[in-house]
């Protein structure tokens, strides 16, 4: 990690009877990629609120740069951008007027604003709507925007909230592509989500968050390392009974099944290649599938590790909770 | 920087059609539809000497002689004398009414329960009782308004600086002459506007000036995190938000200030109508007016958490509650308000607008009219100090 650009020590944020961040730390060094990933209502976007001093908080300590972030910390706040998670633009102001505005709160000579503005729409690509209001705009193009908008200023931390959510793939990659090309020009990021692909896909250190703890921090590979599952073998088959499950549960290595949707979800823990030994289960009991294939771990199965319950969970709908059994589990007992 | 935040801001109001529209096109619409409604007052040239019975009574051994014939001596452009004033008994003038022998009744009486306060003073107390709603009726209500206007104005001189109650009646009967050649009296009397109803659009511009409000309060809900995504920018932006919001209020004001002359200028040089008061006064206080609008919009703005939305229906109830406690929708309100709760005619934006009005319209420019504008200044201060107190925080406790 390079120079201490954010040091968050033992914060504490209570909402009246809710702690939103209960002893909360953090360090961000200078030229990460820093990921906060977390479900919704974990805390994410408040940490950030907080360290932007936008909201009050009850205990502890930030710096940013070195420094006590206040309201008031107008130096500070020049180094710093902001892409919030809803588009924060004018609708009255087309996309140049918007970025423009944006700019001009930062940076005083026009002739360095007029080349920042050009820039930073180049830079999302949006050259083709400078004249175009953000209402004309599709979700993408809003999205590119609001990061235009955020940084067009050129600074030196920039956090993203949540900057892909309701973004169609092409966007989505495009969104990304940008945000490493910025740490690569020599920003540092701070980027919350509870999309763990993109963390895995972008960021340089990961911190995962529930119910506002940290509960684990470091690269995807070294908290992929710190968990059990090393391999998980999905198989898409048909009407599978439940008693097949359970047995499918006894093989070696494997530590839990999952069944939903006509998929077969087989975590195993020891090491790689458990498909061969899962297929010959398969054609001995004589089972149809349709597809089978492995895949490694994801951050998702480490989420899964510590806290029990998939960073997706908070999206689903309660009929569509999967029929999970763990080994050493009472059988048959749903643990979604 | 604050030039390019004032000139951003601008743009971002003027393209606020929803604000402008209020401003502008509610006060030439209204300003209209008054001018249609009142259309053929304004044709009418001569009206007819008005027979009018004046019933004096309770006076308390004072003497109030000579009342009639100076109602008398009011006349119209081609001589026509305005009121025909007969003395008589109670119960006879109300025969005469009721028979449409005359259009209404003068009561003229001292106020008793002033007069216990200081025996000196004679404080005269006029009523008008009117059987229907017509032109003649119109002149009356205006006639003794304004009579009644004046004698407290002289009763409130007097409790300053008490002379002789025959010099009182002097000067009181001097006040009549002052009547006839007071703003809407002159207008509605003497044949240079036969426009009774100035009032009317002095209250539409009352209104207007109150809806600069709605501008005001949307360019500084913006700059609140807690309420406007946008706002999550401005607040993060190095500069003082304080100094921000004040740069873009500004800007609202000029647009608004801009809409509003528009207003007084298409009721001035298309309808015609012709207002008491000169142009300079007029439009300093609907300046002022605009001012006041602006700020109330500013403070409302900054109070509590709630969202634009409930904003905005707390702004409309103080601006519809205060019009008609100030008496921009029923007529008389402000004096009642001013007898039973004076403190409200001063914190009532509406009140203030209107007072400054009338004071123009009643008094023409002389103390009265410049205690009115100043107070409109002090209001308007007071309004966005209290504004630039409440929002000078910029961390809040949930977003």
């Amino acid at each position: 990690m390079g120079e201490e650009v954010i040091s968050v020590k033992n914060l504490i944020k209570r909402y009246k009877e809710l702690t939103a961040l209960n002893g909360f730390s953090l360090s961000v060094g200078q030229g990460e990629i820093f990921g906060l990933l977390g479900p919704n209502g974990s805390g994410k976007s408040t940490t950030m609120n907080c360290i932007l001093s936008l909201l009050r908080y009850d205990e502890g300590e930030i710096r940013v740069f070195g420094e006590k972030m206040t309201p008031e910390s107008y130096e500070i706040k020049k180094r710093i951008g902001v892409v919030p998670q809803d588009i924060a633009v004018f609708d009255e102001l087309t996309v140049q007027e918007n970025i423009d505005y944006f700019c001009g709160l930062y940076v005083k000579d026009a002739e360095t604003k007029k080349q920042y503005v050009d820039e930073a729409i180049d830079f999302v690509g949006l050259d083709a709507f400078r004249k175009f209001k953000p209402g004309k705009l599709s979700g993408g193009l809003k999205r590119r925007l609001n990061i235009a908008c955020g940084i067009v200023h050129k600074p030196e931390l920039i956090f993203f909230d949540e900057p892909t959510v309701a973004v169609d793939p092409q966007s989505r990659n495009k969104i990304l592509e940008n945000i490493v090309d910025l740490n690569k020009r020599g920003a540092t990021i701070v980027y919350t989500t509870h999309y763990m692909e993109e963390v895995e896909q972008i960021c340089t250190r990961i911190m995962i968050m529930d119910k506002g703890k940290a509960l684990a921090e470091g690269t995807a590979e070294e908290l992929k390392s710190r968990i059990k599952n090393t391999e998980n073998v999905i198989v898409d088959i048909r009407k599978l009974p439940a008693e097949e499950v359970d047995k499918i549960l006894k093989l070696p290595r494997v530590y839990e099944v999952e069944y939903r949707a006509d998929r077969l979800t087989i975590r195993c823990a020891g090491g790689k290649q458990n498909i061969v030994s899962i297929l010959d289960y398969l054609e001995v009991n004589n089972l149809k599938y349709q597809r089978i294939y492995s895949e490694l771990p994801t951050l998702n199965d480490v989420f899964l590790e510590i806290t029990g319950k998939e960073l997706r969970d908070t999206e689903e709908a309660p009929d569509e909770r999967p029929n999970k059994k763990k080994a050493g589990k009472k059988r048959g007992k749903e643990d979604a | 920087m604050a030039v390019r935040i004032f000139v951003t801001n601008f743009k971002l109001a003027l393209r606020n059609k929803t604000a402008v529209f209020w401003t502008m096109i509610f006060g030439i619409l209204l300003g209209t539809l008054f001018y249609a409604a009142f259309k053929n007052i304004y044709s009418s040239q001569t009206i007819d000497t008005i027979e009018t019975a004046l019933v004096i009574s309770d006076m308390n051994g004072y003497e109030f002689e000579g009342f009639a014939d100076m109602l008398d001596t009011m006349e119209q452009d081609d001589g026509t004398p305005l009121l025909h004033a007969t003395e008589m008994s109670e119960d006879a003038a109300k025969k005469a009414l009721s028979e449409g022998e005359v259009s209404g009744i003068i009561y003229v009486t001292v106020d008793q329960k002033k007069l216990a306060e200081n025996a000196e003073l004679p404080p005269i107390s006029l009523s008008l009782t009117v059987r229907e709603n017509g032109l003649p009726e119109s002149i009356l209500t205006m006639l003794v308004g304004e009579l009644q206007a004046k004698m407290d104005y002289l009763t409130e001189l007097y409790a300053f600086n008490p002379v002789h109650y025959r010099a009182y009646l002097r000067q009181m009967s001097a006040s009549i002459d002052d009547v006839m050649e007071s703003t809407v009296m002159r207008e509605a009397m003497t044949g240079e506007n036969k426009d009774p109803t100035v009032t009317y659009f002095y209250n539409l511009i009352a209104m207007v000036c109150l809806f600069c409000s709605l501008a005001s309060l949307q360019s500084t809900v913006r700059t609140a995190a807690n309420i406007e995504e946008v706002g999550k920018r401005i607040e993060l932006a190095p500069y003082s938000k304080v100094i921000y919001e004040l740069t873009s209020v500004a800007a609202v004001y000029v647009l608004q200030l801009i809409a509003t002359s528009v207003v007084l200028c298409y009721l001035i040089f298309v309808l015609g109508i012709r207002f008491g008061g000169s142009y300079g006064w007029l439009f300093l206080i609907t300046a002022l007016g605009t001012l006041l609008g602006v700020s109330l919009g500013y403070l409302v703005a900054h109070i509590g958490t709630a969202g634009y939305e409930k904003k905005e229906s707390l702004l409309t109830v103080i601006t519809l509650v205060g019009g008609f406690l100030a008496g921009l929708m029923v007529h008389n309100m402000k004096a009642v308000v001013e007898e039973r709760a004076p403190f409200i005619n001063r914190i009532n934006p509406s009140a203030v607008i209107a007072d400054a009005f009338y004071s123009l319209n009643t008094y023409g420019p002389g103390d009265r009219l410049i205690r009115a504008v100043t107070y409109m200044v002090v209001l308007s201060v007071a309004f966005l100090t209290a504004g630039c107190l409440m929002g000078r925080r910029r961390s809040y406790d949930s977003l």
